[in-house]
């Protein structure tokens, strides 16, 4: 007993160890915290006094700083190796990402110098780090969403296509938590000072912006197409073989978050309280707190699952990068209760984390992409695998295509292949000029890999 | 025959010292509640429930903060009442802390009991309208779930109390009002659940409301709220009757 305990622990360790496993669970739970810190101290009736809220939102950004370098090596190791085959554009990609972090980083540690020395902060501070996080969100997801339309017109995989409309409804959710973020901000003076939590979020009147339902519905659309990209997912790890445990994993983030959405379920839900208050509030306020977390995280936790039985390490970690944004995108676009009180701002480290979201589900697809139409041997381990593979497979055919496709007007107009003789025209391809005509693209792509270096 | 009298006797002999001992002690806890509490659309005292409620916001807002429970600054008291005449108005249910015992004397006079309440007005907002206020009065109460008892006894389907009230106008006197009202006259509304009870009989009783509250998320961001409030209160009979 004690043995198998001991093996219990040491297996728990062991897991913890490993450099992403640490890094996902430390964010999850870094976002979780952050996002639903007001929420569990009145569940649990923690203190409110300003001392106590600025050493635990001392804590979040000392770990968000941390966690922000151990990205920055992170995602510095997976790329530095592979330049050869991915090319210059994925090294600037890298660099700009470093920078952004780092700016970041400093502009949140300003906030936290100026909260604990002068105990109040400049709110341009806070549009400063809104700004840029979004900013970055943007162009990254409709970047993405180009690069997928791209991938789907010439291959029409089903899947590319839900992911096509996720990368569009990120699009739409992150400019509407944006423009409602701001709007909610106006209504605070420059100079944000110490003020009482309880007050803040029970007796003071909301003037809601009329963006919020619009940013809320894009909320749901969002996680139901992130949801059906799951489903996808799920299917070809469970869903073959135990339709039961399919639906039953399926089914929990949608209810728990159908359940907290929508007026009428609430209330249902919320009527079971005179039934038996004492037995009612624990059993609630927990799970009223992760209704949003849960559906984000075992969306991730299911890509990893599917990910993790890749074999070819290089590949498996830029899909790593994707099971992280698709953790950060819905946690990071969620609400909370960060423009109602602002000292200090509990909600904003996990706002921050928008950028990084869509860069991660963007560059790990992407650089998966690239890696796999560059590598043939890699193509070739593709073949008659499950339908997962089937997806990476379209996507590197395509990429390889796009790329094939600004070749042949140069190998058109070169003197060494001239297809255009009218002797020739209308007869198949000899055997000679099928391997000349390789050699050429060949060159011709190698040339052009070196050019981006 | 005899013997199954006698255990029947006995049986109820032994229910019966005990409960008639407790009505003879207690001797002013309700039988029922119904018999004491004003219909949602009667008017007592000659107003109607949604004008008992304006009376009371304008009560209420005007509280100085050390008095305020919903202000940072509210100091508890023993017991917090408000009173306008001969009516006897309860606290707000916003409280520094979810779970307060107030220990009160009253006279024997009607009572107003504030379960639910959410007013506002002109005064708190920057570019106000009619449609504002509308929603803010109700961005909340739709979703509690309340139970009042007094003397332990449930006021039945209290969501029946709920009422609006028409538009009145709010005098704001006290400058740091904990809702962060402009001083002066601003038109206002307020939806509440706030029954009004006739005068108890003089001797000890409780008044208990409890609030269960958490608001969807697409309608807004907002944290659960639990309120237990509990008032002990002594009724001293009334000298002039």
């Amino acid at each position: 007993m004690g043995w198998s305990a001991f093996a219990k622990l040491s297996n728990i360790v062991n897991l913890l160890s490993q450099k992403y496993i640490f890094i996902f669970i430390t964010l999850a739970l870094l976002i979780y915290f952050d996002s639903s810190f007001v929420n569990l101290s009145e569940a649990l009736h923690l203190p409110a006094n300003k001392i106590y809220l600025i050493d635990v939102f001392l804590i979040f950004v000392t770990i968000f700083i941390v966690i922000n370098v151990l990205l920055i090596f992170t995602i510095k190791n997976i790329f530095s190796k592979n330049y050869r085959i991915l090319g210059t554009r994925i090294k600037v990609l890298q660099s700009f990402i470093v920078l952004y972090l780092i700016t970041v980083s400093i502009l949140i540690m300003i906030l936290i110098f100026e909260i604990l020395l002068l105990e109040r902060y400049n709110i341009y501070l806070i549009y400063s780090l809104l700004i840029i996080t979004h900013f970055t969100a943007i162009y990254f997801s409709i970047w993405g969403t180009e690069k997928f339309l791209k991938w789907f017109k010439s291959t029409k995989n089903k899947l590319l296509l839900v992911y096509i409309v996720s990368f569009i409804t990120f699009s739409v959710l992150i400019t509407l938590s944006f423009l409602y973020t701001i709007t909610e901000l106006q209504h605070f003076p420059e100079t944000i000072i110490p003020g009482d939590l309880k007050r803040m979020i029970h007796a003071v009147s909301i003037n809601l912006s009329e963006i919020y339902p619009f940013y809320r519905i894009s909320f749901l659309i969002t996680f139901c197409s992130i949801w059906v990209l799951n489903a996808f997912l799920l299917y070809d790890y469970y869903g073959r073989n135990n339709r039961l445990k399919f639906w039953a994993i399926l089914s929990i983030p949608i209810v728990f978050f159908l359940i907290d959405f929508f007026p009428v379920t609430l209330k249902l839900l919320t009527s079971l309280y005179l039934l038996n208050p004492s037995l009612f509030l624990p059993l609630y306020t927990i799970p009223s707190t992760i209704a949003t977390f849960i559906g984000a995280a075992m969306v991730s936790i299911t890509s990893w699952l599917v990910i993790r039985k890749i074999e070819n390490k290089v590949f498996k970690n830029y899909l790593i990068l994707v099971t992280f944004g698709l953790l950060l995108i819905l946690t990071s676009t969620q609400e909370t209760l960060f423009p109602r009180f602002l000292f200090p701002p509990f909600g904003l480290i996990t706002i921050l984390f928008v950028g990084l979201a869509i860069y991660l589900l963007f560059i790990g697809f992407y650089s998966a992409s690239l890696h796999i139409s560059r590598d043939t041997a890699l193509v070739r381990n593709f073949a008659n695998r499950i339908y997962q593979y089937e997806f990476f497979r379209s996507i590197a055919k395509s990429q390889l295509e796009q790329d094939i496709k600004n070749i042949i007007p140069i190998v058109l107009q070169s003197k060494e292949f001239n297809l255009q003789k009218p002797e020739r025209l209308g007869l198949d391809l000899r055997k000679e000029e099928i391997e000349k005509l390789f050699q050429i693209v060949r060159r011709q792509l190698e040339d052009k890999l070196s050019d981006n270096k | 025959m005899k013997i199954f009298n006698k255990i029947i006797f006995i049986s109820l002999l032994l229910i019966n010292i005990p409960a008639s001992f407790f009505s003879f002690t207690n001797v002013s806890a309700l039988e029922s509640t119904s018999d004491y509490v004003f219909e949602p659309d009667s008017k007592p005292y000659g107003h109607t429930y949604g004008e008992w409620e304006a009376k009371f916001w304008g009560l209420h807002v005007n509280l100085q903060p050390d008095k305020s429970p919903a202000s940072p600054d509210y100091k508890p008291t023993e017991c917090l009442l408000l009173q306008d005449g001969n009516m006897t108005f309860l606290s707000d249910f916003y409280s520094e802390i979810e779970y307060r015992n107030y220990e009160c004397k009253i006279s024997q006079t009607p009572i107003v009991i504030p379960a639910l309440t959410e007013g506002c007005s002109y005064g708190e907002f920057e570019s106000p309208t009619d449609k504002i206020i509308e929603d803010c009065i109700k961005s909340h109460n739709p979703y509690a779930v309340v139970k009042v008892t007094i003397d332990g006894k449930e006021i039945p389907d209290i969501d029946r109390f709920r009422i609006t009230s028409d538009w009145f106008i709010l005098n704001v006197t006290q400058k740091d009002n904990p809702y962060d009202i402009k001083l002066g006259s601003h038109k206002a509304k307020i939806d509440a659940i706030m029954p009004i009870v006739k005068p108890l009989p003089s001797g000890e009783h409780e008044i208990r409301t409890e609030v269960f509250q958490d608001v969807p998320s697409i309608i807004m961001s907002d944290v659960p709220l639990h309120r237990v409030i509990t008032y002990n209160l002594m009724v001293e009979p009334n000298v002039n009757k």
